[in-house]
């Protein structure tokens, strides 16, 4: 669905992205990893066309993002941003609404069919009890939660989120992205995260590509990404990877002072077994 | 998912049981119900026009003044007996004073709210870029010239007043514009920058011809003291396409309300409508500004005060301000003519004083953010 | 009552004047610049002293004989009465007369310290004083007069022949004033006497811009009204120049409107072609009139020029 080919994206002397290349399909949840700066947040600007790539191309479905228009665009990719300003005077339903935008003509006004399209997405964010209330009033989680659900009401084959999970307790980041996961599975969406957690890029990623200063330093499944070597020299810590006991998927902690040091006088340094 | 408590069940009633929602309660949970409102509105509208037209620093009595206008209507003659002077008074007068009065209010009300929604700034009036300082070095610059003020059938002070008020625009603009992209932040820099040149332009041309201070000042304060009817062509071939542009971007304007990125990214071309609303709200502006000078306050206050009543949505926020703003202005202008009789206040010193206290009023009674 | 015993009456009150500035010395009480009697033989002696109308003393030591005008009305005072030669720098507004145009010029509203020392006066006249400019000018020993407030603009022709006797004093041209004043004496007369029957004059609209500003019966054009017993229909207004709304001139109804901006493009016929003024008696009979703003409103030796006009558009049968 998604092709993105040698992507270079530079904010005027320093290069953000460097010859990026990855693919997404129906039905994948593919995550995008790497340190702060890396250059996770550009890649999804780049997509929605808010910045203007330097060299290489992306396309959906075989066509240009170059060549639609904002409307096109917007029927074909929603986004989750990072921190994303709010107006705190709109009810959290008229925020949502707002994701019905690309689907409704200059003179139209959010009907019937609308209403229920975003009924449902706030129902699947937890968030249809909040429906009346300001957002000026809400929690950061329910902010987060609330353009989520605004970004499932666009109702797009493609979903992008930056950071979705960043203000939310562990429960509400199992019920985001077990939701996003759900939508791949059963919708066929294609989802591309950046996560700054690894453990739960781990636990929910189809995929993964792993960024540093703007290039592609690994991809592929989870456990092969994840590995400590690599980790240990992006992110310039060391860090213990071990198997989830249930799901075998790769979780990530870093090394504290003690296990290093315990480590050392063990006389074990390098790899542990994943 | 939390059950629903009884007053979230009354407030959402059907849709709490997961059924499909009825066309009432949806209109309700978006908070729209548009027509009520409006309807209120005009009948205020109607009213302070009504009044406006019934009382003057010449006292006619109301049941008069009812005759005259009832007698325009083709074979109705029920102002015979009256005073010629009265029945010119209220309809060469009165009347055109108090249409263009209301028809200045509410341009001015609407394109503040335009202003405020594109520049995304509870401060923005429609003078921001720059509109009232250029209009007011055209007319200030006519005025202090040798030429005479009507060169063939034609006024050349709303002429230069418009002209002004839009080269300001146009040069804030493109002072600001970077590539395809004008960054809001940057055009209100280079609004304010155009604003104090032209300013200081007109206080320097006002300083150097001191016999005409009076008569520039008198422009620059606003005011309807000279209404006819035929100014009302001068403002309206402008006004009214503007107004429809604007009143269709009413739910874009909303969206524009979360960032431009978000807006862009849900398939809003934020450049283009950032054009096409401000290019419209100046437009007007500098339309109203040529026939009335520079009457402050309204554009200002006027759209806070339809938010602080009836919440911050564009469909109906923009229709409301119109309305407020006409009224509001019809009634400024009634007591510009009324309170120093026989001599005129200058409208844009009674906006100030009378719009301060009412909206801080509307304040205390709503203390929650509202925008 | 008679020329001559108004005259009597007016010399009576100078000397009257005198004595009572002599009482005040120390500029307690009234600042009214005095004078001996004019067109009397009396020789003025130099040094001299006055007190000007805010109140100042000014001591003049010898005959000015380079005065700089920043009054208009006094440059015309000047120049009739034959202080024109000693005059060597106008206003930009001293228009009048043409010989006072060829003087050099200076700035009367906004009046540079530089500019006016430059030209090294001995005797500077104000209208009107912007912020202690006479106060710098007297540290630079320039002698300076304010003659006249712009706030304090006489209001009756007696205050003019006083400035013109002020003026002659103090140029050593007396005989010259008195004869002026006895002139311009003869001449309100003769109008007066003209007017002797009328026992209230027609209604008049004074137009000083095309915003309807006007002239109320207490400015200085009023009090040209009040001598013509005309019935000014901006009456009742709280300043000197208010901005009347339409809607009162149309019921006021004047009979007759002057119009002082026909430099501005107003004339009688744009005056008919205001809507809603159709009915107004001035416009019906058509008695609109322009008349020059200087010169009605100058308090100068025109303005019984400018009475005589006026009285001819208000009494056109009684005047030809």
């Amino acid at each position: 669905m998604l092709e993105i080919r040698d992507l270079t994206v530079a904010y005027g002397e320093l290069v953000a992205l460097r010859q990026v290349s990855l693919s997404l399909g129906a039905g994948e949840l593919l995550g995008v990893v790497g340190p702060n700066g890396s250059g996770k947040s550009t890649l999804i600007r780049a997509i929605t066309r808010l910045v203007r790539p330097l060299g290489g191309g992306i396309q959906l479905d075989g066509k240009e993002v170059g060549r639609l228009s904002q409307r096109e665009l917007a029927r074909w990719a929603a986004v989750v941003p990072q921190n994303p300003y709010l107006p705190d005077a709109f009810t959290v339903l008229e925020v949502a609404l707002m994701g019905r935008t690309p689907h409704l003509g200059l003179l139209q006004s959010e009907g019937r069919a609308d209403l229920a399209v975003v009924r449902r997405a706030l129902e699947q964010t937890d968030t249809w009890h909040l429906a009346s209330r300001r957002m000026g009033e809400l929690s950061g989680g329910e902010r987060q939660r609330v353009v989520v659900a605004r970004a499932l009401a666009q109702e797009t084959p493609l979903l992008l989120l930056d950071e979705p999970t960043a203000h939310l307790d562990m429960g509400h980041q199992a019920v985001v992205f077990d939701l996003v996961r759900q939508l791949c599975r059963r919708e066929g969406k294609g989802v591309l995260a950046a996560i700054h957690d690894l453990s739960l890029a781990g636990q929910y990623c189809d995929r993964l590509v792993m960024l540093n200063e703007g290039r592609v330093v690994g991809e592929g499944e989870p456990q092969e990404v994840l590995s400590p070597r690599l980790l240990a020299s992006v992110y310039g810590t060391r860090v213990s990877v071990f198997p989830h006991p249930l799901t075998g998927r790769p979780v990530v902690t870093p090394m504290s002072e003690a296990a290093r040091s315990g480590l050392e006088a063990r006389g074990s340094v390098g790899t542990l077994r994943s | 998912m939390k059950p629903f408590d009884s007053a979230q069940r009354r407030l959402f009633g059907s849709a709490a049981r997961a059924e499909p929602l009825p066309e009432a309660a949806l209109g309700a949970l978006l908070g729209r119900a548009l027509w009520p409102r409006l309807a209120l509105g005009l009948g205020v509208l109607l009213g302070a026009a009504l009044l406006a037209a019934a009382i003057g620093p010449v006292g006619i009595p109301a049941d008069a003044v009812a005759r005259i206008l009832l007698s325009r209507l083709p074979g109705v003659s029920l102002a015979d007996s009256l005073p010629q002077s009265w029945q010119d008074i209220v309809w060469e007068v009165r009347l055109p004073r108090v249409v263009i009065a209301g028809l200045v209010g509410a341009t001015l009300a609407l394109c503040g709210a335009t202003y405020q929604a594109v520049f995304r700034n509870p401060l923005a009036d429609p003078y921001l870029i720059g509109v009232a300082a250029g209009a007011g070095l055209g007319a200030t610059a006519v005025i202090v010239s040798p030429l005479d003020y009507t060169v063939g059938g034609v006024s050349l002070v709303p002429l230069a007043a418009f002209g002004g008020g839009l080269t300001a625009v146009a040069l804030a603009y493109s002072l600001a514009r970077v590539g395809r992209v004008v960054p809001t932040v940057t055009l209100i820099l280079a609004g304010v920058a155009i604003s104090s040149i032209a300013t200081s332009a007109t206080a320097f041309l006002m300083i150097n011809h001191s016999q005409r201070v009076h008569t520039t000042l008198t422009w620059l304060l606003g005011g309807f003291n000279l209404s006819e009817w035929s100014k009302l062509w001068w403002v309206l071939p402008y006004v009214l396409p503007a107004a429809a542009v604007i009143l269709l971007y009413g739910r874009i304007l909303n969206v524009l309300q979360l960032d431009e990125d978000q807006a862009q990214q849900l398939g809003v071309n934020v450049e283009r409508v950032k054009l096409l609303l401000l290019g419209a709200a100046s437009l007007a502006t500098a339309a109203a500004v040529s026939v009335s000078g520079i009457i402050g306050f309204v554009g200002l206050i006027i759209p806070h005060a339809v938010r602080l009543l009836w919440g911050p949505d564009y469909r109906q926020l923009l229709p409301m301000s119109m309305v407020l703003g006409a009224a509001f202005l019809i009634l400024a202008d009634l007591l510009a003519r009324t309170v120093n009789s026989p001599s005129e206040v200058p409208v844009g010193i009674i906006t100030a004083f009378c719009g301060a206290p009412f909206f801080l009023y509307l304040l205390r009674l709503r203390q929650r953010a509202v925008f | 009552m008679s020329s001559l015993v108004q005259r009597g009456l007016l010399l009576l009150a100078l000397v009257g004047v005198l004595a009572a500035a002599v009482a005040c010395e120390d500029g307690g009480g009234e600042p009214t610049p005095h004078a001996p009697p004019m067109g009397s033989a009396a020789e003025v002696s130099y040094p001299l002293t006055i007190v000007d109308t805010v109140g100042r003393e000014v001591t003049i030591g010898a005959q000015p004989q380079r005065i700089a005008s920043l009054s208009p009305a006094a440059t015309e005072i000047l120049f009739a009465i034959g202080a024109g030669d000693q005059v060597i720098a106008v206003d930009m507004f001293s228009n009048y007369p043409e010989e006072a145009t060829t003087r050099q010029q200076l700035d009367a509203y906004e009046p540079n310290l530089e500019a006016i020392a430059g030209i090294g006066p001995d005797l500077v006249l104000l209208f009107y004083d912007p912020g202690e400019l006479a106060d710098s000018l007297e540290r630079l020993g320039i002698t300076t007069a304010v003659l006249g407030s712009v706030e304090e603009t006489p209001e009756s022709v007696e205050a003019v022949f006083d400035q013109i006797g002020l003026l002659g004093f103090m140029t050593d041209h007396l005989q010259e004033a008195g004869d002026l004043v006895a002139e311009m004496q003869d001449r309100v007369d003769a109008v007066e006497e003209a007017l002797a029957g009328v026992e209230q004059g027609p209604r008049i609209f004074h137009e000083v811009d095309a915003t309807l500003y006007t002239a109320a019966p207490d400015s200085f054009v009023g009090g040209l009204y009040k001598i013509l017993k005309a019935q000014n229909i901006a009456a009742g207004a709280d300043q000197p120049f208010p901005q009347l709304s339409q809607e009162v001139i149309i019921e006021r109804d004047p009979e007759v409107i002057i119009l002082a901006d026909g430099a501005y493009g107003e004339s009688p016929d744009t005056v008919k072609a205001r809507p809603g003024w159709g009915n107004i008696s001035a416009v019906r009979s058509d008695r609109i009139f322009v008349i020059d703003p200087d010169m009605v409103s100058r308090p100068g030796p025109r303005c019984v020029d400018a009475l005589e006009a006026l009285a001819e558009y208000l009494y056109p049968e009684r005047l030809e």
